[in-house]
């Protein structure tokens, strides 16, 4: 099974959960990290990497001799990436997409690909069980080639636990899209539920099942479960705020390590989420 | 006028509730919410409702099924996995707008409009003016958006002749965020004294020094971790940033929010104290 957790906001527990969760299944489970703009997961899994490589997308190169200027470059490209000045073609590189369109459309043949690098992707071994992560690179826009990228590491024969970005934009969707199943992680309070209504309404729209974990359940309202009830979401788990976890966390521990009792509660929310899916 | 962008490189670390209070003692000013992937500074603002405007967020692509040859080009050319075969169909939430396969189609079989991605508009709100957008679900392009919301809360800003433009930022490095730096005066940081918190935050500061943007860090929760506040603080400091200061934990932040009511808008506590000295810190050091 494919399970993908997201959450809408940031910083409600995505990260925590995800490694917890891998720790909980073990070996029969791989982690990938794709939330690449700010990779975590390794600080708690602390694995053991075996392979670490120069990830890259390609961008244009324009040959000036061959170019004649007639501007079809700019004409295709959809990002602004090409502009012409006095006949002559100039490459904002950071505004291109690497949709290979300006290389198409230019009837001189004068547009070539070079590969940029745009991130890192490692993979290596927690615990016996597989893990990956990508890290983007300072300063790049788009972390969505590398999240694909990072998807396409998943081993066949175990099942993947995707820890994916914030948002309900295109990171956050390339992270989910695929997936069997979505674990929305969410805290319940006002901001918590705006942003958990958008998630969901995106997860509706690209159809992926989901289901609902709060946490720090205590620290909030009734809001968020109200809300679930009328559309119908399961929640799966609810972990009250304690300082035990959080100052755990803090020092890059997981929950597992500070409350081994969620062992079992999270291997039933698995099974629980595998018979829904039948995955 | 002094453009102040809250950040946290990692989500959740409490920038909304910082920027709300910061709205609330900078007031008269204006306020965005830049954070359009997540919007929530409306919650605590509330600005009165207003008619809004439409954002075109760009192209999206869609073949005609009875003009469609069935070819293959377009699942050959395109870069983002967004056409499924047989029949030919573009997954409209994979589709990046690129007009690969717009332009390439031999039957000219594809259709390539604009959709509309979302809405903003500029309002009264009780600190000022609060400029926000709401991005539909599973749209893209949220940098464009940023960045003319941008440009509409510095027009408000200059019209009314305020001192500040407080601008509530997005977690992460990318798009959205690198369309919010363009202009700022400083950066502050929120950030938890964890060991994730202090990773997200050191790339946060190397892209902030790469843009040579000045930048201050507040952190959050310090007491749930000293020594990680201590190693944050050493850290911010190689990275030339001013300290605003220690926010503790305090369950009553939840409760203002709760209330729909910026941080120290009713009545004290320790946190609202210690952003309250923030922003009179921050203040200070960009009127010097």
């Amino acid at each position: 099974m494919k399970l993908a957790v997201a959450s809408g906001k940031g910083g409600t527990g995505k990260t925590s959960l995800a490694c917890a969760l891998a720790q909980a299944l073990g070996p029969r489970a791989a982690l990938l990290d794709c939330d690449v703009e700010e990779p975590d997961c390794a600080l708690f899994l602390k694995p053991e990497i075996e392979s670490e490589a120069e990830f890259c997308v390609p961008v244009p190169v324009i040959d000036g001799a061959k170019c004649k200027g007639h501007g079809r470059c700019q004409e295709v490209c959809a990002y602004n990436a090409i502009k012409i000045f006095n006949k002559k073609p100039f490459l904002f590189e950071h505004m291109c997409h690497s949709c290979g369109g300006c290389v198409l459309a230019c009837p001189e043949k004068a547009i070539t690909e070079t590969a940029h690098p745009v991130g890192k992707i490692r993979h290596g071994r927690a615990a016996g069980q597989f893990f990956a992560d990508g890290t983007m690179n300072i300063g790049e826009a788009s972390p969505v080639r590398l999240i694909k990228a990072v998807k396409k590491l998943a081993p066949p024969g175990t099942h993947t636990i995707i820890d994916c970005p914030p948002g309900t934009t295109c990171p956050m969707i390339n992270a989910v899209a695929g997936s069997d199943f979505c674990l929305l992680v969410s805290e319940p309070t006002p901001f918590g539920l705006c942003d958990l209504k958008l998630a969901v309404e995106t997860l509706e729209k690209i159809k992926v099942p989901h289901a609902l974990v709060i946490n720090r359940a205590d620290l909030g309202d009734g809001e968020m479960e109200a809300w679930c009830a009328g559309k119908g979401i399961k929640i799966l788990l609810r972990i009250p705020f304690d300082r035990v976890i959080a100052e755990a966390y803090s020092r890059g521990e997981t929950l597992l390590s500070a409350r081994p009792e969620y062992r079992m509660a999270l291997r039933a929310m698995f099974e629980a989420i595998r018979s829904e899916t039948a995955v | 006028m002094k453009q102040v962008l809250i950040l946290s490189g990692k989500g959740g670390t409490g920038k909304t509730t910082v920027a709300g209070a910061f709205a609330r003692l900078a007031a008269p000013c204006v306020t965005a919410d830049c954070d359009v992937d997540a919007a929530d500074l409306h919650i605590i603002l509330a600005p009165e409702p207003v008619s809004r405007n439409n954002y075109f967020g760009g192209k999206k692509a869609s073949i005609a099924p009875d003009k469609c040859v069935s070819c293959g080009r377009c699942l050959e050319l395109c870069r983002f996995d967004a056409v499924e075969a047989a029949p030919f169909r573009i997954k409209e939430t994979a589709c990046e707008g690129c007009g690969v396969c717009v332009w390439n189609c031999p039957a000219k079989a594809i259709d390539f409009r604009e959709v509309l991605s979302g809405t903003w508009a500029v309002s009264p709100c009780r600190f000022g003016t609060f400029a926000g957008a709401r991005l539909e679900p599973a749209e893209e392009n949220s940098g464009k958006l940023v960045a003319l919301l941008k440009t509409e809360a510095v027009k408000a800003a200059e019209a009314a002749g305020v001192k500040y433009l407080i601008l509530d930022g997005s977690p992460g490095i990318g798009c959205p965020v690198l369309a919010s730096l363009g202009g700022v005066d400083a950066v502050v940081v929120v950030a938890e004294p964890t060991v994730s918190g202090r990773h997200d935050f050191l790339r946060l500061a190397e892209l902030l020094k790469a843009q040579k943007i000045r930048g201050f860090l507040l952190v959050n929760k310090w007491d749930l971790n000293g020594e990680e506040t201590a190693r944050l603080e050493a850290a911010a400091a190689q990275y030339g940033f001013s300290l605003l200061g220690r926010v503790p934990f305090d369950a009553a932040v939840v409760k203002v929010l709760i209330a729909r009511k910026t941080l120290g808008e009713e009545g004290g506590g320790e946190a609202a104290a210690a952003v309250e000295l923030a922003w009179n810190k921050l203040s200070l050091e960009l009127e010097a």
